[in-house]
């Protein structure tokens, strides 16, 4: 097949920053929704 | 509905299908249909790839999962992220690389036309399957409104999606994603900002937390898991649940959900091509991190809007039907006029839902360190209750008339005598009715310009997730196969008159399982079950590609068959959690794969 027209080949990835911080939020909420999970949730057999 | 009600819901509705039938005169060749011609900016293919996965399915049956079940379906999506990540650095490269229109195109390349066709002819599978129940969310509301049969409702909502994505395109697609994306989220918001009004208002917002955690609607994140067996158990048998029967907690959330959602958005032709019509592969990775930033905080917002329901109803037992389904409702309130044992039955049940409101208002009045035990049994007790009754109810309801009359005597003994045994005997006669807990509410407490603006959201969202499977499943059948079939060449015109062929016969065979897949549990689960069943497979084959230079040629159909063959094992065998199946899918590619290039397989016939 033909190379693609839209050089994609030549143009830079997007940053590691950009993913890390992609990363870096969801970890964060992660944790709080860990921290919300611990204070609030009563289990079944809390 | 009011006639204000009507009249905006047929507006929004009217402005979504002529702007998707607009887009007729865009479409001059297939790259056009299928890719809309490349220019479809990063944002709006964003919102689309959010539109497509966040449909009238994430309004209905996760309000209604947030209602009936609290918010631990949002650890399901806890890998999302870090498989949009995963998809933006591994595979967005293969995919742009080539002028392809469907992501199975890049198989052939990597192994051979065999793979390429497996794996499309896989996606056309499970997505066949998906679209019917895609289908039935919206005639689900429609069904409630209009007091009609859900499969007129289906017919109806099938045959005016098909109608216009035949006409339109991928372009109409995107474009009335982004609109119904905006209604959804300014819809739900308004609905999130009327509920906490309402609940805090009552309860302040500290004695809400306390009520609905002690509810156990709270678990937003179980990083502990409630059973730590490491073996799983044979399929059938009574053994005490293991780790991987747990359907959400961290681990099967990130890990099961990365595979999971990594398949989806990287290997499901249904979101590959939204990826595909963006200029270049960067625009196509910007379109990809919209979701992964903004994904997992709506799911929290839908599932926090059916805790905040659950609440509402708790609270304002006056303001909430004894059942959700209007039909069953109906049937109930007929019937008590000639079953004495169903009006004792629904008196008790006004009784326990009056003893709940109480215990919750004395919950969240508590200001102390420890909720006090016994006030903490009481609310739960009373909220199981109301629970087992709803469903019982559902169990006696008799829209046809033609059950045997309900044992309501036996049911109003078991609540007499506490018999838990006989209680959950009862209940589990009955189905569910999550998926009329939102539109219920909708439709008796919101105003009614409101009213008609949510529910032509609903429908529009529901129309644009339909109208992308629809288009890729057009694709994959007109790119992948039909040059198989039909070797001779066509011009472009007469390949576009194929696909929207091939688009409305596919609207035809959705809407057809729509009718006959009906079912009244969760709708969005059963979409993730059905896509777990293949997309391990399809994800693994693309990872072989990517990662494993050792197979070429056939191996990859052994890969597939192979990585197929385990998760359906795995169902038949073992009691395993769906969200696992993808995590399997994947691995026994690679496995099945290695021991073809082991023989020899790849190399003699490649």
């Amino acid at each position: 097949m033909e190379e693609s027209r839209d050089h994609s080949s030549t143009e830079p990835d997007l940053s590691a920053r950009t993913y890390l911080l992609v990363l870096g939020l969801a970890v964060v909420l992660y944790l709080l929704m860990g921290w919300f999970t611990a204070v609030f949730q009563v289990r079944e057999n809390g | 509905m009011t006639p204000i009600a009507w009249l905006v819901f047929g507006a929004f509705l009217a402005w979504v299908v002529a702007d998707g039938v607009r887009r007729t005169f865009g479409a001059q060749s297939l790259e056009d249909y299928y890719a809309g011609g490349r220019k479809i900016p990063w944002w709006a293919a964003g919102l689309s790839v959010m539109a497509t996965q966040a449909s009238a399915i994430t309004v209905i049956g996760t309000t209604g999962q947030g209602h009936d079940g609290g918010m631990e379906f949002v650890q399901a999506y806890l890998g999302l992220p870090f498989a949009m990540v995963a998809v933006s650095v591994i595979l967005i490269p293969l995919y742009r690389r080539l002028p392809i229109l469907t992501a199975y195109q890049y198989l052939e390349g990597r192994f051979d036309k065999p793979t390429r066709l497996t794996a499309s002819f896989l996606f056309l599978v499970s997505r066949c399957l998906a679209l019917g129940i895609v289908i039935q969310a919206p005639s689900y509301v429609l069904a409630t409104v209009l007091e009609q049969d859900v499969v007129t409702m289906i017919i109806i909502v099938g045959l005016l999606t098909t109608a216009y994505t035949t006409l339109g395109g991928v372009s109409a697609v995107v474009w009335t994603d982004v609109k119904q994306m905006i209604a959804i989220v300014g819809g739900l918001l308004f609905c999130l900002g009327w509920l906490c009004w309402e609940v805090f208002g009552q309860v302040g917002f500290g004695g809400a937390l306390r009520a609905a955690g002690a509810a156990s609607k709270l678990g937003v994140l179980e990083a502990t898991p409630a059973h730590t067996d490491l073996l799983p158990n044979i399929a059938g048998t009574q053994a005490p649940p293991s780790f991987w029967n747990e359907r959400y907690n961290l681990f099967s959330g990130l890990i099961g959900g990365f595979f999971l959602h990594f398949a989806y958005f990287g290997a499901d032709q249904s979101q590959v091509q939204r990826v595909l019509t963006s200029a270049t592969a960067n625009e196509s990775r910007k379109a990809l991190m919209i979701s992964a930033v903004a994904k997992v905080p709506m799911q929290l917002m839908v599932l926090g809007i059916g805790v905040l329901l659950f609440l509402f109803h708790s609270i304002s037992p006056d303001r909430a039907p004894a059942v959700f389904n209007p039909q069953a409702m109906g049937s109930l309130e007929r019937q008590a006029e000639s079953e004495s044992g169903l009006r004792e039955v629904l008196e008790l049940h006004d009784r326990i839902e009056q003893e709940r409101a109480r215990e919750l208002r004395n919950l969240a009045a508590h200001d102390g360190p420890a909720i006090d035990a016994p006030a903490l049994s009481a609310y739960r007790e009373a909220v199981r209750d109301v629970d087992s009754l709803r469903k019982i109810l559902l169990a006696g309801a008799d829209p046809e008339g033609s059950k045997a009359v309900f044992d309501w005597t036996g049911v109003l003994k078991a609540f007499e005598t506490g018999d838990e045994r006989r209680i959950a005997e009862f209940a589990s006669q009955g189905g569910g009715d999550r998926n009329y807990v939102f539109p219920s509410f909708v439709l008796s407490q919101l105003p009614g310009w409101l009213v008609g603006l949510i529910l032509a959201a609903i429908f529009a969202a529901a129309m644009s997730s339909v109208d992308s499977v629809l288009n890729s499943l057009s694709a994959a059948t007109v790119v992948d196969f039909f040059p198989v079939v039909f070797r001779r060449e066509r011009t472009e015109r007469q390949k576009l008159k194929i696909g929207r062929t091939c688009t409305f016969l596919w609207g035809i065979l959705g809407t057809a399982t729509g009718i006959f897949a009906l079912s009244d549990s969760s709708i969005i689960e059963q979409i993730n079950k059905i896509g777990s069943f293949f997309y391990g497979s399809l994800l693994g084959i693309f990872l072989l590609g990517a990662f494993a230079p050792w197979a070429r040629g056939i191996c990859g159909v052994f890969g597939i068959v192979g990585g197929l063959a385990c998760v359906f094992a795995t169902y038949l065998f073992l009691d395993v959690a769906y969200l696992w199946f993808n995590v399997i899918g994947a691995v026994g590619v690679f496995l099945f794969a290695w021991l073809a290039a082991r023989c020899g397989v790849g190399r003699k016939i490649a």
